[in-house]
């Protein structure tokens, strides 16, 4: 199963594995840990954190300190496994008054010839603070467990706003600090208080602090000798880094020269000069190249566009057909690129889409049919039954002289085009629904939007038939009963 | 294997249903164990690694409610 609208609710590690928690839209929720998933309801799910929280209850009696209790904690911290493990170990929690001036956090130096050495220095170093006085780089690069649809940026004027509006500490909600006064939880809160009152307001912290200095694990402010040494190891490593890419480079060089290099593109084989780049310049010339030379193919007619004079053809070509297919374009003087080489990402499948090109006419080439995930920059196979349907009902095009998909997939090609890249209903797209909603609502259509839209399916014919289309991926997204 | 202090709790899973039992560290000194487990099936972790494992699943019930509105209307 391939679902093209997985949500990451949220992720962590637990007994040496990735436990990961996700809403796969209208199919489960899905609950994995390393190699293992297990499938819920949203119901299930409902009663298991349900549960969780009540086991927690009973394990504070675990926790060192009477005076913490989960609950106090929030749920972004207690997940990170840095975290959980301390608070099991605590000796001893009190409330103290700080300068927030003399609050650490986790910052870095820049230092010249060597970059950024990471240190811990005043609060008024913190990514966090350059943010609110304007330098917003450093907060945006850095990488954290959000709530869901919230930027780096937004959560810090989040915690603003929740300070102005209820102060601090609100609900008990207690900046963290170890012994060294190095902040374990609360960075953007003392950051916000500090843009608020600046270096000099005191304000109340929990101190945790710790027996076993297997615990200890925060390294102690560092003196301007260790930073000395550190830096200069760091610019010994570095310089040691780059002075091995010499013969490293050689070797690829030598190596490539004698067996090539593996998924080099085609038009490294061929010497420019020799091709004939202007063999093929109609639509039409092209395709019955292809047909001529027997390669399995489909045009899929709703990626069909032209602009300037030049043509874009979608194509659904055999697998059988790759190597067949990419000698035919060295011959025509297409070259072989991929389409997506940077930015987004192939999920559940190494295959790619190739793009083709002359100059004049670009073919889009497809091994299996792909959609846009939902809520990541990243392309997800459609289901095996899909594919196979669009070779089972293909339809010969008496104007192209070739195989076109067939009206069934066509349609939910356009669905899936609306609701996954637009995120919106063309009206082209409406009427092509309406006019064919007794397809859609047959064995197979039903079959058809099953594997895309799982359990939410009879739901989407329902407002397809009512023709409430701006409603539907807000229903979708907030569907619950799987 | 550890020496059972308390149930904690049972969840259902499909048909399935488990205990979560809290048992003896293995070494003195060592966290307590937490089992998740059933006659047929066992997972067993830490005291910690438990807590932490929840509190994700209490983050992803928060998470859930952001894209689905509050699950108990």
């Amino acid at each position: 199963m391939s679902n093209p609208a997985v949500m990451k609710l949220t992720s962590t590690r637990v007994c040496g594995r990735e436990l990961k928690i996700e809403d796969n839209l209208g199919e489960a929720i899905h609950i994995h840990l390393g190699e293992i998933r297990v499938d819920l309801t949203v119901e299930e799910f409902k009663n298991l954190s349900d549960k969780a929280e009540n086991v927690l209850d009973q394990m504070d009696s675990l926790i060192p300190s009477s005076k913490i209790s989960w609950r106090d904690l929030n749920p972004i911290f207690l997940q990170n496994p840095k975290n959980t493990d301390i608070l099991f170990r605590l000796n001893n929690v009190y409330i103290t008054k700080i300068k927030l001036k003399d609050i650490l956090v986790d910052s870095y130096i820049k230092l010249p010839f060597v970059g950024k050495l990471p240190v811990y220095r005043s609060v008024r170093y913190s990514r966090i603070v350059k943010a609110l006085n304007g330098i917003r780089k450093d907060n945006d690069d850095y990488i954290q467990l959000n709530e869901l649809f919230m930027s780096n940026n937004e959560r810090i004027t989040d915690n603003l706003e929740s300070i102005k509006k209820n102060g601090y500490p609100f609900n008990k909600n207690y900046i963290i600090l170890n012994k060294q006064n190095m902040i374990i939880d609360g960075q953007h809160r003392a950051a916000c208080l500090y843009h608020l009152h600046g270096s000099e307001y005191e304000i109340p912290v929990m101190k945790w602090e710790f027996d076993d200095p297997v615990y200890v694990y925060f390294p102690p402010k560092r003196g301007v000798l260790e930073v000395a040494f550190r830096a200069y190891a760091s610019l010994v490593h570095r310089e040691f880094l780059r002075l091995l890419k010499v013969p490293l480079t050689i070797i690829r060089i030598v190596k490539g020269k004698k067996f090539g290099k593996k998924g080099e593109p085609i038009k490294a084989s061929i010497q420019k000069d020799t091709l004939p780049n202007d063999a093929v310049s109609t639509l039409q010339e092209l395709i019955n190249i292809l047909v001529n030379k027997n390669i399995d193919f489909i045009v899929l007619d709703n990626e069909f566009a032209q602009n300037d004079n030049k043509v874009t053809l979608s194509l659904l070509v055999d697998k059988a057909s790759q190597l067949c297919l990419k000698k035919c374009m060295e011959e025509n003087g297409f070259f072989g690129k991929f389409a997506f080489s940077t930015d987004v990402e192939y999920l559940y499948s190494l295959e790619r889409d190739l793009i083709y090109s002359n100059g004049i006419i670009n073919i889009h080439v497809f091994y299996q049919l792909f959609c846009k995930s939902m809520f990541v920059n990243a392309m997800v196979p459609l289901e095996q039954f899909i594919n196979q349907e669009a070779w089972g009902t293909k339809q010969y095009n008496e104007h192209l002289k070739c195989f076109q998909v067939g009206l069934s997939v066509s349609i939910i090609l356009s669905i899936v085009q609306s609701v996954f890249f637009e995120k919106r209903f063309s009206s082209e797209c409406k009427v092509k629904i309406i006019q064919n909603l007794s397809l859609l609502e047959s064995d197979l259509g039903k079959k058809l939007l099953y594997n895309i839209f799982y359990h939410f399916t009879d739901r989407l014919l329902v407002l397809f038939r009512e023709q409430e289309f701006d409603t539907i991926i807000e229903e979708y997204t907030s569907f619950e009963d799987y | 294997m550890g020496e059972k202090i308390k149930n904690y709790s049972k969840i259902q899973i499909g048909k399935e249903i488990f205990d979560i039992e809290l048992n003896k560290p293995h070494i003195k000194g060592e966290p307590y164990s937490v089992h998740i487990q059933n006659p047929k099936f066992r997972l067993e972790m830490r005291d910690f690694e438990f807590a932490r494992m929840a509190a994700a699943i209490i983050f992803a019930r928060k998470q859930l409610e952001k894209l689905k509105g509050n699950l108990n209307e």
